[in-house]
């Protein structure tokens, strides 16, 4: 539809340029054909005419002679070969004596010498026009000036420049990086604010720049509209990208403001705003009891590690559960079982999530899904919850349905 | 060709200046080209001069023999010559006749001594200064008409006194040669005993401005000739005729084709010449012969 109503603009511009050029044209045309032959009358016809009268002295009937000789002669001239836009062109004396000044495109008065009289002899001029082939010539020379006009490539803006010394810098071959610059250069301001600091981000950084196809990052973002980018926070972006093992996607979808943490307990997989990780057995059941915690508010979801004397039997007692009904690891419910739940195995477990949350987001972009850590008053021991909102958090139905019934 | 383009621009800076440039350069070029492809140029004009008058004469015994004829004045011509083509007598001899009117100055002796013309208007002091025995190759058919000047005035009182043109302003060309409008006018004052260098007279450069002057009243007197009529109304003013007149000249023919039969043809055609000398109450007489032609 767009190119549709530019393609009718064009033609429209065609349209007004070809009239405009023919009636430039028609004007220019007759004006220098009529000059032209009024300035032949005036160098042939005007001496002639006045040689013709130098021998006269009173007869009335020579002024007819030497007009109509003079229309014969004329009249010979009339027929000839050299013309284009012109055609049936005629010259012909109305009056020798005229004493009307009305000149216009098909009337010439030319001056001669009466004895010692100055006259005028008044010429009609008279030739057609050829409208087909003046139409043709206008219209199809406006199309090819348009055309040319139109072919001859745009400056580029200084900020076209910045944009592409940015990608040069940035590693991109030339010609990509000249095709990049043409389509950000149309983009909208917010959009090229976003991605300017992104970019110069990256180059500040060494890594990154080594990481990031920087062709496949402008190609991502310039399908993204302002409001994908707004939902995500550019800092998580970059955090994302350092992550050789995530893709420019998945890094948009962790970058997301709104974090989502959800559990597969058949795969033992967490996935974080669609990026999925596959956590050991045992240390996906500590980290989704944690989660349990917090979502159902027990304790504001602190969990304070157990004294070593004193091993938390009741919280063993639902793991222990969980895992059982679970597929856990038998060698981890005997432990549960025997020793109950110890404040070692915790930091141990805990410790496993968080080398894998890292191992595969980085230190960065893992924080939101780990722990905080605080020192209880009455005990004196350290206790430990998810950092994550309650809201972001959705445990599988099947776990609230067990734990529940405890 | 782009590493070209490019390379030029690294020297000028191709900005948003020069990109409009660009486009106007092309603009202007591309109409200066169509202008220059569709230029009309009108035909060159060859116009000939309007020196004579020819026409085929409708009896004629011969073929491709041509009658010239030569005349000081390019009027009547035309009558003069169709008068000649109808003749049967002239058609005897000529298949066209050819009327032309040159300056007097512009015959020579050559074309006297090769008969050039057949018949010649021409005064007789002319002709016999160019060629010594002209008398023996042409013959004359006329003699000289005399053409009337005038003095004209709008006063009906006029007349060339003394009295008359203490008040009076006399307009005249500014020409010490021409005989017409100042030599003659000059001598017939003086003839007339009145002082010229007491009186008022007005120098003209063109017969237009002497004959506007007079018609706006500006001058009481001006020299002139029945055939100006054109640009004053002569029969409203008051005219005092000049005694001397001016010398129309004669009429010739060669003698190599002159017989009595063309003589009373010549001088019969001649006769359109009649209104010239009119004022003068002239009257071409043929020889007695012809009446019985």
């Amino acid at each position: 539809m767009k190119i549709k109503r530019q393609q009718f603009n064009y033609l429209i511009y065609w349209l007004i340029s070809t009239i405009v050029f023919l009636i430039v044209l028609l004007v220019i045309n007759q004006l220098s054909f009529k000059n032209q032959v009024s300035t032949q009358l005036n160098k042939h016809l005007s001496p002639e005419l006045t040689k013709a009268f130098q021998q006269h002295i009173i007869d009335k009937n020579y002024k007819n002679l030497v007009k109509s000789n003079l229309n014969q002669q004329l009249a010979l001239t009339n027929a000839l070969t050299h013309f284009n836009i012109f055609k049936r062109y005629s010259l012909t004396i109305e009056a020798l004596f005229s004493e009307s000044d009305h000149s216009n495109l098909h009337t010439i008065y030319v001056p001669w010498q009466f004895g010692l009289e100055a006259k005028q002899a008044k010429v009609i001029l008279d030739y057609q026009i050829r409208w087909w082939l003046i139409i043709c010539i206008c219209s199809i020379s406006t199309f090819i000036i348009l055309v040319l006009i139109h072919l001859v490539p745009k400056p580029v803006s200084s900020h076209y420049k910045q944009w592409l010394n940015l990608l040069k810098s940035l590693q991109v071959e030339d010609d990509i990086a000249k095709a990049l610059s043409d389509k950000i250069e149309i983009t909208d301001t917010s959009k090229k604010d976003w991605l300017k600091s992104l970019l110069t981000k990256i180059l500040e950084d060494n890594q990154l720049t080594e990481n990031v196809n920087i062709n496949d990052l402008v190609i991502w973002f310039l399908n993204k509209t302002t409001d994908d980018l707004q939902q995500i926070s550019q800092i998580k972006f970059i955090d994302a990208l350092y992550q050789s093992t995530i893709n420019i996607d998945q890094a948009y979808q962790l970058a997301k403001k709104t974090c989502v943490l959800s559990f597969n307990i058949d795969t033992f997989t967490i996935n974080i705003n669609n990026f999925e990780i596959k956590l050991a057995k045992t240390p996906f059941f500590y980290y989704l009891w944690y989660a349990y915690l917090k979502v159902n508010n027990v304790d504001a979801g602190w969990l304070i590690n157990p004294s070593i004397n004193h091993p938390d039997t009741q919280s063993a007692n639902t793991i222990t559960t969980l895992m059982k009904e679970n597929h856990g690891h038998s060698k981890s419910i005997n432990e549960l079982e025997t020793h109950g739940l110890r404040a070692k195995t915790l930091d141990q477990n805990r410790n496993k999530i968080k080398e894998t949350l890292i191992s595969q987001l980085g230190e960065e972009l893992s924080q939101p899904y780990l722990f905080d850590l605080l020192r209880d008053t009455k005990t004196g021991r350290f206790k430990y919850r998810l950092k994550l909102d309650a809201e972001s958090i959705k445990l599988p139905q099947a776990i609230k349905n067990t734990l529940t019934q405890k | 060709m782009a590493r070209l383009v490019n390379s030029l621009f690294t020297i000028i800076p191709y900005n948003f200046f020069s990109y409009r440039l660009i486009q106007i350069t092309i603009f202007i070029f591309s109409c200066f080209l169509i202008i220059v492809l569709t230029w009309q140029k009108p035909p060159l004009l060859q116009i000939s001069t309007i020196d004579h008058y020819q026409c085929e004469i409708k009896n004629t015994l011969v073929s491709n023999k041509t009658f010239n004829i030569l005349l000081p004045l390019s009027d009547y011509a035309k009558e003069f010559a169709e008068r000649l083509c109808s003749n049967t007598e002239i058609g005897k001899q000529f298949s066209q006749v050819n009327i032309n009117w040159r300056n007097r100055s512009a015959l020579t002796a050559d074309d006297l001594l090769k008969e050039k013309y057949q018949l010649i208007w021409a005064r007789k002091d002319t002709l016999k200064g160019m060629v010594l025995h002209f008398d023996d190759i042409y013959q004359m058919l006329l003699p000289s008409q005399k053409v009337q000047i005038f003095w004209l005035s709008h006063n009906k009182a006029a007349e060339l006194s003394p009295h008359f043109l203490t008040d009076k302003i006399i307009g005249l060309i500014n020409d010490q040669k021409s005989f017409s409008s100042y030599l003659v006018p000059i001598d017939s004052l003086k003839k007339q005993g009145i002082d010229i260098s007491k009186l008022h007279i007005n120098y003209y450069n063109s017969y237009k401005s002497l004959y506007d002057a007079f018609n706006r009243h500006e001058i009481d007197l001006i020299p002139g000739q029945n055939w100006f009529d054109s640009i004053i109304d002569i029969d409203q003013l008051t005219q005092i005729p000049i005694q001397h007149q001016l010398e129309s000249g004669e009429l010739y023919a060669a003698k190599s084709i002159i017989t009595p039969e063309l003589t009373c043809s010549f001088i019969a055609a001649f006769h359109v010449y009649i209104p010239l000398f009119e004022a003068s109450n002239t009257t071409l007489t043929s020889p007695k012969y012809c009446k019985n032609i």
